[in-house]
């Protein structure tokens, strides 16, 4: 337990240092929300890795695989074509004029503040119900961690989180972005071989993973046509969700966009890759578990070395962090702009961060499988942003003013 | 069965990362040949109004 601690006490150390740092970086609402705009390659395609990458892949991915087999994994496919599809299609035209926020974009495309409205509360809607899902899992772990009860976890998650993002905005959430990929990949970099070893080799873990879950290899998991529409709303979710989009305003030109999207697609697939071969050898190690969210604590707490499980749960909850942080970025600033006063900015932040651990704490929204949250919030923001951003960048000007029928096709 | 499914997505993986690096160098080539020829960079921006 101590060393667990010492393990998180280094990690939030750094977060802070990075807050207070970017805080001092920080000069004027270009540099608070979109991180200035002149992000590399790197550091850009880092932050759209680590925002992509939340509880959904840590705890949800192994989850849902756990429960029903292989078939989920194929999902994986959607990722590069989605990344793909933003890199060749919609930066080029979406970033032609940089905005500060998504709904920005939307007020300036369809020539109306009733759009912005619309836009900043689906946002905000969304985000609430998204982020509530990640704040349980931080919960969970800080009681795996630190023995204490789950609520006050959550608690000093939302805390931790709140602090460094209100302080330094746009530019300490891509630095930390950056440093929670990291321990990511090496969190599961290290724990794969870890893992396949304790259940005695690759063949091993195939084969017993088809032992412990007959459908594990199979089709039969996951009926086609829900397989079908989660791939549809991953695929349209990872092209058109507001935290992602704002990523490219952040970043200097196309050419580091379609470099750090490459680097995106290469760190988001090869982590969920990895994801997968930890999901069989939790079928094998922990047949009979409750509920297929435990898979990745039980992973981490009992198969790995004591460092090297601290390192994967600081992992998880840096996948959990790193998305929450840029929600929170995308749903604190609904009427940004470059005349602000920096308290009214921080102000919006605090208040959208608070709002999902007041309900949780009331009792509100608890239950359901991670992954499963993930997916509805995906669903919603596809169908309410695919549509208006996709057509609103490539439409000739003639149908302006029908943002909302857009909405409602998607 | 299990191990071709296993390998075929990383496969899969490899080639999809190869395709986007082809895909990318191409457009830059495109796009720097059309910047010393004299005209604008052909980004697929043409069509957005």
């Amino acid at each position: 337990v101590n060393l667990r601690l010492l393990v998180f006490a280094a990690y939030f150390l750094v977060v802070f240092a990075i807050g207070w740092y970017s805080m001092r970086r920080t000069r004027d609402e270009t540099d608070y929300w979109i991180a200035g705009g002149k992000l590399g390659w790197l550091v850009g395609g880092a932050t759209l890795a680590a925002t992509h990458t939340s509880a959904g892949t840590f705890i949800g991915t192994i989850g849902v695989i756990y429960t029903v087999g292989w078939s989920f994994g194929w999902l994986v496919l959607t990722i590069p074509l989605a990344y793909w599809f933003m890199a060749a299609v919609l930066a080029p035209r979406f970033t032609r004029v940089k905005q500060l926020t998504l709904p920005a974009f939307m007020e300036q495309r369809y020539y109306s503040r009733k759009v912005r409205a619309i836009a900043a509360t689906i946002i905000l809607v969304a985000t609430v119900v998204y982020v509530q899902a990640q704040i349980v899992a931080g919960g969970l772990i800080a009681n795996i961690v630190f023995g204490i009860p789950t609520s006050w976890g959550m608690v000093g998650f939302t805390a931790i989180l709140l602090a460094y993002t209100v302080i330094g905005g746009m530019i300490a959430v891509v630095y930390t972005d950056f440093i929670q990929l990291v321990i990511m990949t090496v969190g599961v970099v290290f724990a794969v071989p870890l893992a396949i070893r304790q259940v005695g080799g690759w063949g091993e873990l195939s084969r017993l993973a088809e032992i412990a879950n007959p459908m594990t290899f199979t089709w039969s998991g996951l009926p086609t046509t829900l397989l079908f529409t989660m791939g549809l709303a991953f695929l349209l979710g990872s092209v058109a969700t507001p935290e992602k989009l704002i990523r490219l305003y952040a970043m200097k030109d196309m050419p580091t966009i379609r470099r750090g999207i490459l680097f995106a697609i290469v760190v988001i697939t090869g982590v969920n890759l990895l994801v997968f071969v930890l999901a069989l050898a939790s079928i094998v190690l922990f047949p009979s578990l409750p509920t297929g969210d435990l898979a990745m604590p039980m992973v981490a707490s009992a198969v790995l070395p004591p460092v090297m499980g601290a390192i994967m749960l600081a992992a998880i909850t840096s996948a959990m962090m790193s998305t929450v942080d840029s929600l929170l970025i995308v749903a604190g600033n609904p009427h940004a702009t470059e005349r602000r006063k920096e308290i009214v900015n921080r102000l919006g932040i605090l208040v959208v961060g608070t709002i999902p651990v007041v309900l949780l704490l009331s009792g509100v929204g608890e239950g359901e499988l991670v992954q499963f949250i993930v997916l509805l919030f995906t669903a919603l923001m596809a169908s309410s942003f695919f549509m208006p951003v996709v057509l609103g960048v490539l439409g000739n000007g003639r149908h302006a003013k029908r943002p909302p029928r857009r909405c409602s096709v998607g | 069965m299990d191990r071709f499914v296993f390998w075929g997505l990383f496969l899969m993986f490899g080639l999809i990362v190869l395709g986007y690096w082809s895909w990318m160098v191409a457009v830059e080539r495109g796009e720097s040949r059309s910047e010393s020829g004299g005209s604008s960079a052909s980004d697929g921006q043409a069509s957005a109004s």
